[in-house]
Parts: C-alpha cells; sequence; structure tokens
C-alpha cells in the first residue's frame, strides 16, 4: 500500500468509529468497544507502516486544494516526514493502549459507547493535527483536538466539577489560540509568493520561507514581523501544552475518567503544542526575542509546577502538575534549538506519563480514592501490576540513570548547559530536575511505605466481577512498564528518524552535566526519603514548616486566583459595558422607535375626536392659511 | 360704480360669515343645514354682483345663479333626509350624538 492510502487510513479508520457509534452503534455497547479497538489497531500500523515507510530525511507533500479563491487555498493532505511521523507513532501507539486499558476501566460504565466514540474522535484530531500538510488543517484539527478533550474532560458531567474543569479547559485554551490565530493569518498575509499565485499556509513552504530569510517585515509599532509572528504562536502553544500563565486548566481536567488524562497527557492535547512547537523550530528560533520569552516561559513553569506537585496530596493532580513541568522541559530543549532533544523527551515522557496515569487507575479503581494516603493504606504494594508501574514510572520521572525519563531529560540539561549565556536557564532547570526527584520518590513512598507500614488490606474488594477488567488493565500496564525501560535507548534510532546525528542524543556519562543532575537527583530523592520514606519520618514534607510557602504552592501559586478575578472583573465589567451599550444605544433606539410611533398614533387618533365643528374650525383655519399664502405672492 | 360693487360684496361677506357661524356654532344639524344656505347665498349674491358690474357677456352670472339654487334645493333635500334618517336611528338631531368614528 502507498504511503498515502496508510495516511488516510489512519486517520479515517478513528474517524469512522467515531461516526459509526455516534449515527447508532452506541446502542450496542459492545459492537462499538470491538469496532474502536479495531480501528485503533488499524491506525497503530498505519502510522508505524508510515514511520516505516518514508526514507529518513525525505519530506513526502501529499495534498489536495480544499478551499480555494484566487486570494488563498486552504490544502488537505499529508505532510509526512521524519518528525511528524515519528509523533504519529507515540500517538498511534498509545492510543491504541489506552483503548486496551479502557476496555477494562471502563467495563461498567453504562455510557461507554461515546466513550469510545469521542475517544477514536480525539486520536483522528490528534493525528491530522501531526500529518497535516496545511497549517490551516493544522489548525482545523487542533481545535478538534480542543473539542474532544471538553467532551472527554466532561464525560461524567452530571459531577458540577467535571462540567467546570471542561468549560475551563476549553475556554483557557481558547484564550492562546486566539493568538494562534492571529499569528497565522499575519503569516498567510505576510508569506512571500509569486504574483498572481493564491496565498496558502502549506508547513513547506512556510518552512522554506523561513530558512531562506525571505519572511521579512515590520508589524505596527516597529515590531520585528517574525519576532510577532512566533509570539501569538507560541500564545496557541502556551494554552494547548498548559504552560504559565494558561496552565491552570490541566491539573483540573483530571474531572475525566483516568484513561483520558494518560492520554491527553502523554500523547495528544499537551503534546499538541510541544508538537507545534517542534514542527516550526527555525521560526520561533530565528528570532532571538521568541526563543528566549519560550524558554524563559518554559523554566519558570517548569520550577513552578515542580513546586505544586511537591505538596498536593492527590495522585492524579500530582502527575498532573508534573505534566506541566515535564511540558517545560521539552520546550526548554526546542527552545534551546535541539529539535532531537525535545522531541525524543516528548516520546520518552509520552511512554512513563501514560504508565503512571495508568497506573493511577488501578490504584483508584482499588482504593475508590485519588488520595496517594488512602491508596497507600489501602492498597499499598498488593496489586503487582500497579507497583511496577508506579515504580518504574516514577524512577523514569524522577530522571533515575538509564531509564527513559532520564536519558532524554539529560540531553536537554546538556544543551542547556553547553548553551552559551544558557548558565541561569541551566541552573534553575537542574533545580527543576531536583524537585521532580523530590515529588516522584515522595509520590512512591506515600503509596509504597504508608504510615504505620502496610498493613490491613482485607477491605480491598477484587470481586469477581471487577477481576477481568482489572486484568486487561494490569496486563497494558505491565506491557508498557517493560517498555518504558527500553525506550530510553531508542534516542538514536528516534535521531535517524528525524534526520539528524545521533551524537545529538548520545550521552556523555563522565561528564560534570550528568555528575550535576546526579547530584540532583540524589538531593531531591534523598530529601524525599527523609521526608516520607525513612522508618519514623513524619510524613508532611520539610515545606510544612513553611506554611506560607506550603499554602501559596497548594494554591498553585494563586494563578488560578489570578484568573477568576480576571474573569470576575476584567471580563464582567466588559459584560457589564457590553450590556450598557446593548441597552442603552441598541435596545433604546428601537424601543424609542416603537414607543413614538405608539405616541404619534395616540395623538393623531386625539385629533379625530368625532365633534364635526372642529373638523370644520381645522378645515376653514388651514383653508386660511393657504389663501393667505397664495395671495401673498 | 365700483362703490356700488364693493357694497353687494360687503353683504354677500356679512351673509357669508353669518352662514359660517352658524354651522360652527350650532349643535343642531338643521340649523347648520341652513347656515350652509346662507353662505351658498352668500356666493351667489356675489356671483351676480360680479356679473352686473364687470363687462362679461350679460346672463352669464344670472345662469350660474339658477344652478346653485338648484343645487342648494338637491343639496337641502339629501340634508333634510339624512336629518331624518339620523333623527329616527337616534331620535335626535344633535351632531353630538354622531361620533362613533373618534379616535
Amino acid at each position: 500500500m502507498s504511503l498515502e492510502a496508510w495516511a488516510i487510513l489512519s486517520i479515517g479508520a478513528p474517524l469512522l468509529t467515531f461516526f459509526t457509534i455516534l449515527l447508532g452503534l452506541g446502542r450496542w455497547p459492545t459492537a462499538a468497544v470491538a469496532l474502536s479497538i479495531i480501528t485503533a489497531t488499524i491506525a497503530c500500523v498505519g502510522t508505524w507502516m508510515l514511520a516505516l515507510g518514508i526514507e529518513a530525511g525525505q519530506v513526502y507533500d501529499i495534498y489536495v486544494p480544499w478551499a480555494s479563491t484566487p486570494d488563498f487555498t486552504v490544502h488537505f493532505g499529508f505532510r509526512l516526514a521524519g518528525l511528524s511521523t515519528a509523533m504519529g507513532v507515540v500517538v498511534g501507539t498509545i492510543h491504541l493502549l489506552v483503548q486496551l486499558y479502557s476496555v477494562g476501566y471502563m467495563a461498567h460504565d453504562p455510557a461507554k459507547a461515546r466513550y469510545f466514540g469521542t475517544m477514536s474522535l480525539f486520536a483522528t484530531a490528534m493525528l491530522t493535527v501531526v500529518l497535516a500538510a496545511d497549517l490551516a488543517q493544522t489548525f482545523i484539527a487542533w481545535e478538534l483536538v480542543g473539542l474532544a478533550s471538553y467532551l472527554l474532560i466532561g464525560f461524567w458531567g452530571h459531577k458540577p466539577e467535571a462540567a467546570q474543569a471542561a468549560k475551563k479547559a476549553f475556554i483557557m485554551t481558547r484564550f492562546g489560540d486566539i493568538g494562534l490565530f492571529i499569528g497565522l493569518v499575519l503569516l498567510l498575509l505576510n508569506l512571500p509568493v509569486e504574483s498572481g499565485a493564491s496565498r496558502g499556509l502549506l508547513i513547506s513552504s512556510v518552512l522554506e520561507a523561513v530558512n531562506d530569510g525571505s519572511l521579512q517585515g515590520q508589524l505596527p509599532y516597529g515590531i520585528d514581523l517574525v519576532t510577532g509572528i512566533g509570539l501569538l504562536l507560541f500564545c496557541g502553544i502556551a494554552g494547548k501544552s498548559a504552560q504559565f500563565p494558561l496552565h491552570t486548566w490541566l491539573p483540573d481536567a483530571m474531572e475525566g475518567p483516568t484513561p483520558v488524562s494518560s492520554l491527553l497527557h502523554s500523547a495528544t492535547m499537551v503534546a499538541a503544542g510541544v508538537y507545534l512547537f517542534a514542527l516550526l523550530q527555525p521560526l520561533f528560533l530565528a528570532s532571538q526575542v521568541t526563543s528566549t520569552v519560550a524558554l524563559s516561559v518554559a523554566v519558570g513553569t517548569a520550577i513552578l509546577s515542580a513546586g505544586v506537585a511537591m505538596v498536593v496530596l492527590d495522585m492524579k493532580r500530582v502527575l498532573a502538575w508534573s505534566s506541566i513541568s515535564q511540558l517545560s522541559f521539552m520546550l526548554m530543549g526546542l527552545a534551546a534549538g535541539s529539535q532531537v532533544a525535545g522531541f525524543f523527551h516528548l516520546v520518552t515522557h509520552a511512554g512513563f506519563k501514560c504508565l503512571l496515569f495508568l497506573t493511577a487507575g488501578i490504584l483508584i479503581h482499588l482504593a475508590h480514592s485519588g488520595s496517594m494516603v488512602d491508596m497507600g493504606r489501602k492498597v499499598g504494594s498488593a496489586s503487582t501490576a500497579a507497583t511496577l508501574g508506579l515504580v518504574v514510572g516514577a524512577a523514569s520521572l524522577a530522571g533515575v540513570p538509564a531509564l527513559a525519563g532520564f536519558m532524554s531529560k539529560e540531553v536537554i540539561l546538556a544543551k542547556l548547559h553547553h548553551h552559551q549565556g544558557f548558565e541561569g536557564f541551566y541552573a534553575l532547570a537542574l533545580l527543576g530536575s531536583a524537585m521532580t526527584a523530590y515529588y516522584a520518590t515522595r509520590m512512591v513512598c506515600l503509596i509504597l511505605r504508608p504510615a504505620g507500614g502496610s498493613q490491613d488490606h482485607e477491605d480491598l474488594d477484587i470481586d469477581e466481577e471487577h477481576e477481568g477488567p482489572l486484568a486487561i488493565m494490569s496486563l497494558v500496564v505491565m506491557a508498557l512498564a517493560v517498555a518504558t525501560l527500553g525506550i530510553g535507548w531508542a534516542g538514536p534510532m528516534v535521531a535517524g528518524h528525524l534526520g539528524a546525528a545521533s551524537e545529538s542524543v548520545a550521552i556523555h556519562w563522565v561528564s560534570p552535566g550528568v555528575a550535576m543532575a546526579m547530584v540532583a537527583l540524589a538531593l531531591g530523592a534523598g530529601l524525599a526519603w527523609r521526608d516520607f520514606g525513612a522508618e519514623g519520618a513524619e510524613r508532611v514534607g520539610f515545606l510544612h514548616s513553611y506554611p506560607g510557602v506550603e499554602h501559596m504552592l497548594a494554591n498553585g501559586w494563586y494563578v488560578d486566583r489570578f484568573w477568576r478575578w480576571i474573569s470576575d472583573r476584567v471580563i464582567d465589567s466588559f459584560i457589564g459595558l457590553a450590556l450598557l451599550i446593548d441597552r442603552g444605544v441598541v435596545d433604546e433606539n428601537v424601543d424609542n422607535l416603537g414607543y413614538g410611533t405608539k405616541r404619534g398614533a395616540i395623538f393623531t387618533a386625539g385629533l379625530q375626536n368625532g365633534r364635526l365643528q372642529v373638523y370644520l374650525s381645522a378645515t376653514l383655519a388651514l383653508l386660511a392659511v393657504g389663501l393667505l399664502l397664495l395671495t401673498r405672492t | 360704480m365700483s362703490e356700488a360693487l364693493s357694497t353687494y360684496l360687503m353683504i354677500s361677506c356679512a351673509l357669508f360669515a353669518v352662514g359660517l357661524v352658524g354651522v360652527l356654532l350650532r349643535r343642531n344639524l338643521v340649523a347648520m343645514l341652513i347656515g350652509v344656505e346662507l353662505m351658498l347665498n352668500a356666493v351667489l349674491i356675489n356671483l351676480v354682483a360680479f356679473a352686473r358690474f364687470t363687462d362679461g357677456q350679460p346672463g352669464i352670472g344670472q345662469v350660474f345663479a339658477l344652478f346653485i339654487i338648484g343645487v342648494a334645493a338637491a343639496e337641502a333635500a339629501v340634508g333634510l333626509s339624512i336629518i331624518l334618517a339620523v333623527h329616527r336611528a337616534r331620535g335626535a338631531i344633535s351632531v353630538d350624538s354622531l361620533e362613533e368614528l373618534k379616535g
């Protein structure tokens, strides 16, 4: 089969599932689940075939004009290159694993057909973002990703928090998308074209224009064109990838089913932002300002969110804040100029974060609570799969050498380390990874070494009804854990696929950089062990002795409160103003027209008083006036 | 000669004014009809006087006067029959009883 056919198949198969379930298959949940598993497998195979089918370093542009005017054209099609196909593999594979896991997790949910349909839409949208040939197409799919995540976060919409979280995710990312949209329009208007040709946003031509420097110009107020576009596009990326200050939707997005979080945090939604950054990296790097802003935002967000993850007790929330922090690491690598570093971290993170979330799903299933303290008390190390997943995932996250997280994070750190003038960023990134080690160790200790040791597990309800689903879930988790162990060594392969030298991901084991990372890991993990793991530890964390700091972190640095203030004050007063204009100007005019007509009618009706004499007098008076006017001339 | 014409016009004007006041101030329909007749007669005097004192073809003014008398007779007949109908319908012949069409 040709590449094109595989691409259509991988995007089309999940879409078909979505529509079939939408159009009525939802009445037979088992059939719906079976169909989604089949199409997820097809999509997964398709993405692998794409990745294996292209030659490294080659770009295959396959597209047709979709909406065409003399001024501009929107194309639909596929741009198959190293980056897009590698990302496609990540999406396809994680999607398949999560769908398999969901068979167990959602086994008893009455609305599971809707769930599987929406998950398929999610995969279709994300694969379209990844494989799109035209930035307009990317944008459409980008919004579809937003829609699907809205539907999934609010899947249990009967819970007010879930509905709230879904709305928040949708609106916050929309904030960023305003910037993205304006940026794309500016790009469309300023992209050099041959005279007479219609404008378009083909990714290949955008990258070409950036690379040969023909994208030049000034925006109003003396802003450089490339800088302006870069910053606007970065707004959209910050919204999607949950970077400061648009990150607050991600921790709340935990309200959805756990497999949704797993997919959303690893391969879709948040990864879309990082992917777009990686795709248009030359555009961002072309401007010193944009790359520095992106790097600062990323470093700031990494520290900030790692700090919050150190005090939160809900396991999924810890993972959410850690996702934000890890996404920042990816952006750091990309903004520092290494596509491979950032993308490789995206791949490894997709693996271990997906693993951690699926593990969290099992623990929640068993403990009936999201709190890590409850999990430790009720489950502990009772489930082998969960223990394995937790240990492998957390060690990976913390950056234990030779595991996935370490291999990719070290590349990013090395990139920052060797970059002239980035010493400050490097130091902060090291601090960030020490904090990562702290909260990862804390998570493991709280669950596997609960206060008072492991004890009564008799209330663990693994009854007949739950055994089957749990077996599926455990199987997926164990498979993923094994994969995560190996994925760290796939660096050279990923680099080769992206057309970069394999040295770009090589780890220099005996170097100051690795030593520093080790120190950071030891510090973070050691501190967490002292606080939570050791015999007789108080299990409250050293931050507890600084109530001010702890309170601030537990409240997410008050950023949520800031947005609440924005929405309460700024947006509400804007609405008030709009209301005033609507009532005072628009409504008032229409009202006056009506009232005026009515008053005029009452007045003229009053003249018809039925008195013959009055009529006659009026007639005569008019006649007299007329005569006078006539005779004056 | 012209002084004589103005005398007739004065008389005609006075008669017209009397008729007008009658139409405007009386409520009784018959009285109003009389007022209208007076106004018609004022015009009639005007026509005859102009015919007499200007150099027109003799007889034209008189013919007009005869027409007006005819019209006035018809008008009186129509008016009186309307009044009769009103009286049958309402039992009164005051204009105040005819104000259904007021707004």
